[in-house]
């Protein structure tokens, strides 16, 4: 009867040891990584701006919260407009424009609502990084092929100095033509 | 290097051993999800059911370098795309192959003379094992770079000393 635990316990030992077993194995065949550059965030080839562990901030919290405001005053005048069309045909006027005041009212308190959120700054958005004022914290390894940036500015004085070659030419030739000629007639 | 890697004269285990890491190696090749132009359509098309790449255990496209084993260039490769290969590349873990797929990747194709955002091969910035011809390769050729990386994985020496060239 106790074989059958002996069974489950050979049956859990290696499963445990299986996973151990694995890790060891791999450390010892798989190659090194040489250097740094892969241990990168992985942002989709893109470089990382600044560290992944930051304080983010909850700046939207404050907009959803402002945004769920003026959702629920728009639910909440929806039916007070469905039936305000029967109150203004009927021959009381008088709850018609009652009730019109009171939509007002509300509408404009929420609206001072808004109104202080705004003055009080809540609705600016706080960036946590600027891209143009970060710099990496490492340098990293470009590629050997040159970039758009670097084919410019190589070509950018090349072309001057073409120019001026052919400049130069033109003159140095001129020269040439006036001296050879200069000198043929005497 | 590892611990092991290149450190053992051959003999019949070490043939072995080397025989089951390479077995293991070529039978499941992942490639990473990665196109850039026409030929990532033919890519599609070696993983769709008609061709079906799977068949040598290279369909399983990881949407992540770290679980990559091969990057298939699929397409034209700019000089603004090419920074962002390479650091893809970097960030796939090693054993790592490259396959550059179709004349852009191989050597700049038909933008060789006047594409100047073009970089006239991918084999610039990573190691390429396998080059596919075409523009785009069929996708047969696609499958024939695969067999031929993985001919070269099975021809690789893990663990024993590399076969002297004389």
């Amino acid at each position: 009867m106790y074989f059958d635990y002996l069974n489950a316990l050979v049956f859990a030992s290696v499963g445990f040891f299986f996973v151990f077993i694995n890790v060891i194995i791999g450390s010892i065949i798989r190659p090194r990584r040489k250097g740094t550059q892969g241990l990168e965030v992985y942002e989709c080839g893109e470089e990382t701006l600044g560290d992944t562990w930051i304080k983010f901030d909850i700046r939207y919290y404050t907009v959803a919260l402002v945004y769920v405001i003026f959702a629920v005053e728009v639910g909440f005048l929806f039916p007070v407009f469905g039936v305000f069309g029967d109150i203004v045909d009927g021959n009381v006027s008088t709850i018609g424009s009652l009730a019109l005041v009171h939509v007002l009212v509300f509408v404009v308190v929420l609206f001072f609502g808004l109104v202080a959120v705004w003055a009080k700054g809540d609705l600016d958005w706080v960036m946590t990084y600027k891209a143009k004022e970060w710099t990496p914290s490492h340098p990293r390894a470009l590629p050997l092929a040159r970039t758009v940036a670097a084919l410019e500015e190589e070509l950018a004085p090349s072309e001057e100095s073409e120019e001026s070659d052919e400049a130069d030419d033109a003159s140095d030739e001129g020269n040439n033509n006036a001296s050879t000629e200069a000198p043929a007639p005497a | 290097m590892s611990l092991l890697q290149n450190s053992f004269e051959e003999n019949v285990l070490t043939t072995k051993v080397d025989w089951l890491l390479n077995w293991a190696r070529l039978s499941s090749i992942w490639p990473m999800t990665f196109g850039l132009a026409c030929c990532a359509i033919e890519m599609m098309a070696v993983g769709a059911a008609h061709h079906d790449i799977d068949r040598f255990g290279a369909g399983a496209f990881r949407a992540t370098p770290r679980q990559a084993d091969l990057m298939i260039v699929a397409g034209t490769v700019n000089f603004k795309m090419g920074e962002r290969v390479k650091r893809l590349y970097d960030q796939m873990p090693s054993p790592k192959y490259v396959i550059a797929m179709g004349a852009c990747a191989t050597g700049g194709g038909p933008y060789y003379k006047y594409g100047y955002t073009v970089m006239k091969g991918v084999d610039r910035i990573v190691p390429v094992d396998v080059y596919i011809a075409g523009c785009p390769p069929r996708p047969e050729a696609l499958l024939e770079g695969l067999m031929k990386l993985q001919e070269k994985i099975r021809n690789t020496s893990v663990i024993r000393k590399p076969a002297r060239t004389a």
